[in-house]
């Protein structure tokens, strides 16, 4: 035994030596680089829309009679599983040639699951997309342009509105269909607000309001038994990037570049001011400990304290999630916009995801027919029932609004959806490919700082590895 | 033996020559190593060399950069140097403990009859569950704000307020290396069968001589054990270095990286942000520190393993 | 304390031992105690009592709500999968492994000790750092979304295994394989009728430890299985828990409890042999 052993240590040894030493031997015989650098051709026109044709039902039915097996992947809750899998049944009854296999996960994973699959050429006909990484799906040539079935009628967007679909455009190609419309709220306990005396506010309410309204339910603390006044979501990017926006700057360069909109300094400044402010907030009670809300990320909605009748309001919250803490909660709330500076809005409108077309496909035509029944059948989205978000198309907004209820947080959610399209910001163009690596970066910084650290520490080391960051993905 | 088995063979057909030899023999009882170890193990090895030196994303074809994944690592990525260091700490922390904790139990329950049986049984329960998602649930759970842990440090007057032991950058890492701890099964089980092959004899020669427990088992048990505490203490080094799975499910590698083990981070970056290239880079530089590492502890050997002259064969 | 002799003064500290014993006992299956009788407890006793180990009353809907599944896909499949799995993976480990190790330990062939030490270098090495290029060659088979990537390996030994029934067969005296021999048994007939009745210990305990890892095996099945209704039971349980949404954790809790029942239960039948069959003699030199 002892020989063996020796024996291992010298394979172990060999095993770090050929390490080490291959390297410059088999750096010689390094393949060509890059074959193909992806220059994104923008020859394709913007969706202009003017393709309003009737969908010729003939050309439609032709396309569903091709007998077609197709995959398609999404991610989501046990609801959204049975809502999907119900309406994929609804379009199969529609054209019993097409079958859709059906493959589904929680956030977790999927965007692993979807790397792997991709990496062998092997991606669903169908995949739901997020606007997170649709840039670098599309660059990579994996998504393929769906505006020829927009010009040929297949995929039908007359009845969509072009701030709807526009967000699904890359580099001058329709890569992808908007799912449903989506934007940050805030969440209120009405009757918390009512016992403390505090007005309901407005969409155009302002930060300074916020605070206002966040001492007095700590004043109130004891009486209404909570432990801070909001419980706030999770640590997104999206409140920096409103900061940046009323500064007249965008957090990423708009140029689609591997970037960021701004220099160093101003940027260290709104970056530093913005994560203060919520590291004060914090402090004064206002939210919840940057702890409290690590776990509220990484569990359900059932474990947020507003759930739990422990804070007034939840912030932050994506409009087309409100319904599962309503859900949750067993009861209603006010819902209202995100607060800003000023009057002005600077949230967006986000798709709340998309469905795409993959150029792993076989067969791209039924495919594009399956969203165009995603999209703008009554039926089908009776089973989807809104629970992606808002859907684009006005005649199944119109026939799914008039089932709800009038007091419902369906209405409250559409209706909320409605007012805000109206004056919210303009989403910002697609983001960098390595916006998953920054993203994580920044909110280390932000836990970094609402922990105690040195914020001018925190962001340099930001910083640095976002330059970092850009160069390796540049 | 193998002279004898030639002579007596000698007088038969070629063909039976061959079948009976050694090397044929042999070869035919370890080639589906033989070729299993060169399909699964030395040609992925050998790509991820190769990607090692690339720029590769999964998708388009991999971009030869040469040894810039190698030097990025040690030079501007924080991340990684941080997660370096945590993967040592869990490292340093989770298997002494464990293999403290193992032996205990074992020493503890090494004879005795159903009741102490039923004792070992139910130590060995958690180890059984192993990386189940269920386990990150309920550890969650346990050491979350509001968990039960929580109450009991809030009783005690260790912690106040709204406390998370999972979320908070300085505790979530013990919560890793406590749960590792609490899955100690299968270290226990290769002691117990080590201390089952110590001869009872030498006990009884002890007792003698007037030796009390505390002597003995430090003169007796430990000495005879120290084989066996190397091989376990090789086995649990190499899966602290790979642990993956409950840092994964249970804080992924959060909050502000505490918890971003070396191949959590390592899966990160292959899948997450699909650097495929710098992820094989680390899984090399992993390879290498595993690899100086073994190397280590069997230069260390002599001086604390006792290997009986005798010996088991 | 003068007055109690020697068997009072044991017996108190026995009291002691097991008083002591039975408290740790608690303190180590706590968490295993609290996800069971979460699985009796309705909803909202989940949540509003989540520190109480006992449920206000029992209920089991948990179970057939669980059971149902995701979109129509119940956990009969996912079960069904990881016994498929499992069964067909753990066959071929086991049988490869003896074989591998007999090779070992009782054949002189040529180049035995270099094979045998990067045997034990590949014991040691980490399986997820071969993830990205075996992923790209498994998908060069058209493996992906198969449950071949989880058992073929498997089919050509597994190190760690090979190593314990290795150890094991140093220990079974060489004079019984010299007596087939004399007998007319040539090396393949003593490996089916001396060795194998012989190494049935190490058999059970590898068998256990391969029945457990591929049980709880969540990684390979994470990146390899794409489509629900081949999901292993690992990875159909994370998709309880969604953070964007209502969680059903009764029912989370109740399909993890009856997904760790088996390996529970074959670790019950099976224990006895489980220290028996790992030998520690060849480690001693």
């Amino acid at each position: 035994m002892k020989k063996v052993l020796t024996a291992v240590m010298a394979a172990a040894m060999v095993l770090s030596m050929a390490a080490c030493s291959s390297s410059p031997s088999s750096s010689s015989s390094a393949p060509a680089p890059a074959p193909s650098s992806t220059a994104p051709s923008s020859s394709t026109a913007p969706a202009s829309n003017n393709s309003s044709t009737a969908p010729s039902q003939a050309e439609a039915s032709s396309v569903g009679d091709v007998k077609a097996e197709m995959r398609m992947i999404w991610w989501g809750s046990q609801t959204r599983h049975d809502y999907t899998q119900a309406a994929i049944k609804v379009f199969q009854d529609k054209y019993p040639n097409i079958t859709i296999t059906p493959e589904f996960l929680s956030w977790d994973g999927y965007w692993e699951r979807c790397a792997a699959m991709g990496a062998s050429k092997n991606l669903p006909d169908l995949m739901q997309q997020d606007y997170k990484y649709i840039t670098a799906y599309a660059r990579n040539n994996q998504l393929i342009d769906l505006q020829p079935y927009v010009d040929s009628g297949i995929l039908d967007l007359s009845d969509v509105a072009e701030s709807a679909y526009a967000p699904g455009i890359v580099d001058g190609k329709l890569v992808a269909i908007n799912l449903g419309m989506n934007t940050y709220c805030v969440l209120i306990d009405k009757e918390m607000f009512e016992k403390a005396g505090i007005e309901l506010p407005k969409d155009t309410w302002t930060i300074a309001q916020y605070e206002e309204i966040c001492q007095k339910l700590l004043d109130k603390k004891d009486e209404l038994g909570i432990k801070f006044a909001d419980s706030v979501g999770g640590f997104e990017i999206e409140s920096l990037c409103y900061a940046f926006r009323e500064k007249d700057m965008f957090f990423f360069n708009q140029d689609g570049s591997e970037s960021f909109g701004w220099d160093k300094d101003t940027g260290k400044q709104i970056i530093l001011d913005h994560m203060n402010r919520e590291k004060s907030w914090q402090d004064k009670g206002f939210i919840a400990p940057s702890a409290v809300r690590t776990e509220q990320n990484g569990t359900s909605v059932e474990s947020n304290a507003l759930v739990r009748g422990e804070s007034a309001m939840f912030s932050y919250i994506w409009s087309n999630q409100a319904k599962a803490v309503t859900t949750a909660a067993g009861k209603n709330y006010y819902i209202v916009a995100y607060p800003n500076l000023t009057e002005k809005k600077m949230q967006y409108m986000k798709p709340s995801q998309f469905l795409s077309v993959t150029s792993d496909s076989k067969f791209p035509e039924q495919a594009a027919l399956f969203v165009n029944e995603f999209t703008n059948n009554i039926d089908m989205n009776m089973e989807l029932k809104a629970e992606r978000g808002v859907p684009i198309a006005g005649k199944v907004r119109e026939a799914l609004g008039a089932t709800y209820e009038a007091d419902s947080i369906d209405k409250q959610v559409f209706d909320y959806v409605g007012r805000m399209s109206d004056i919210a910001n303009n989403i910002w163009k697609p983001e960098p490919t390595s916006l998953g690596a920054i993203n994580t970066l920044r909110q280390n910084m932000l836990l970094n700082i609402l922990e105690g650290g040195n914020p001018d520490e925190a962001f340099e080391q930001f910083y640095t590895l976002a330059m970092d960051e850009f160069a390796a993905a540049g | 033996m193998s002279q004898s088995s030639t002579s007596k063979k000698s007088g038969q057909s070629s063909f039976s020559k061959f079948l009976y030899n050694e090397n044929t023999v042999g070869y035919f009882f370890i080639g589906l190593f033989v070729i299993g170890f060169l399909v699964f193990t030395v040609y992925p090895l050998f790509m991820s060399l190769y990607y090692s030196m690339t720029k590769y994303d999964g998708l388009s074809a991999p971009q030869w950069i040469g040894l810039r994944n190698y030097i990025r690592m040690f030079t501007t990525d924080v991340r990684y140097q941080k997660s370096l260091l945590t993967t040592f700490i869990y490292v340093f922390t989770s298997v002494p403990l464990r293999l403290i904790f193992a032996l205990i139990v074992a020493m503890m329950f090494k004879r005795g009859g159903r009741v102490v049986a039923a004792y070992r049984t139910l130590f060995y329960l958690p180890s059984v569950i192993g990386g189940s998602v269920a386990v990150a649930v309920i550890w969650r759970q346990l050491w979350g704000n509001g968990g039960i842990i929580n109450k009991a440090f809030n009783a005690l007057g260790l912690i106040e307020g709204d406390f998370s032991f999972i979320a908070t950058s300085s505790t979530a890492l013990s919560t890793v290396v406590i749960l590792a701890v609490w899955q100690f099964g299968s270290p226990m089980l290769v002691f117990l069968a080590g201390l089952k092959d110590i001869p009872a004899s030498y006990y009884e020669a002890a007792e003698v001589d007037g030796a009390n427990k505390w002597q003995q088992f430090w003169k007796i048990t430990l000495p005879c054990l120290s084989p066996v505490i190397f091989f376990n203490l090789i086995n649990q080094m190499i899966s602290g270095f790979m642990a993956f799975t409950q840092a994964y499910i249970v804080t992924r590698g959060g909050p502000n990286d505490a918890t971003n083990l070396y191949v959590v981070y390592l899966f990160e970056r292959s899948f997450t942000s699909r650097q495929m290239g710098y992820g094989s880079a680390m899984a090399w530089v992993l390879i290498i520190i595993v690899g100086i590492m073994t190397a280590i502890l069997f230069n260390t050997q002599h001086k604390w393993v006792f290997y009986e002259s005798k010996g088991g064969k | 304390m003068a007055a109690l002799n020697y068997t009072q003064r044991k017996k108190i500290g026995r009291a002691i031992f097991h008083v002591v014993v039975i408290f740790l006992c608690f303190l180590m299956t706590y968490p295993l105690l609290y996800m069971v009788f979460s699985s009796f407890k309705t909803a909202q006793d989940i949540f509003q009592r989540p520190n109480s180990l006992f449920p206000q009353e029992f209920t089991f809907a948990n179970f057939p709500n669980g059971w149902r599944g995701f979109g129509g896909i119940s956990f009969t499949t996912f079960f069904g999968n990881s016994i498929f799995v499992t069964f067909f993976a753990v066959v071929g480990q086991i049988a490869s492994s003896a074989m591998v190790a007999y090779g070992f330990a009782r054949c002189n062939f040529k180049g035995r000790s270099i094979w045998l030490a990067i045997m034990i270098v590949t014991m040691m090495m980490p399986a997820q750092i071969l993830i990205i290029p075996q992923y790209i060659m498994f998908n060069n088979f058209g493996w992906i979304d198969t449950f071949l990537p989880m058992i073929v390996p498997g089919y050509f030994g597994y190190p760690f295994f090979i190593f314990l029934i290795y150890q094991f067969m140093q220990g079974i005296p060489r004079d019984l394989d010299e007596a087939a021999f004399i007998d007319g048994c040539s090396k393949y007939g003593i490996f089916t009728r001396v060795i194998l009745p012989l190494i049935k210990p190490a058999l059970i305990t590898a068998m256990i430890f391969a029945i457990y890892w591929k049980w709880d095996d969540f990684f390979s099945p994470m990146i390899y299985l794409s489509s629900v209704k081949k999901y292993t039971i690992s990875i159909a349980l994370k998709m309880f828990t969604d953070p964007s949404s209502v969680s059903d954790w009764g029912a989370a809790y109740a399909m993890a409890t009856l997904s760790v029942l088996p390996v529970i239960i074959i670790f019950f039948c099976f224990q006895k042999y489980l220290v028996e069959g790992i030998s520690t003699t060849g480690m001693k030199g």
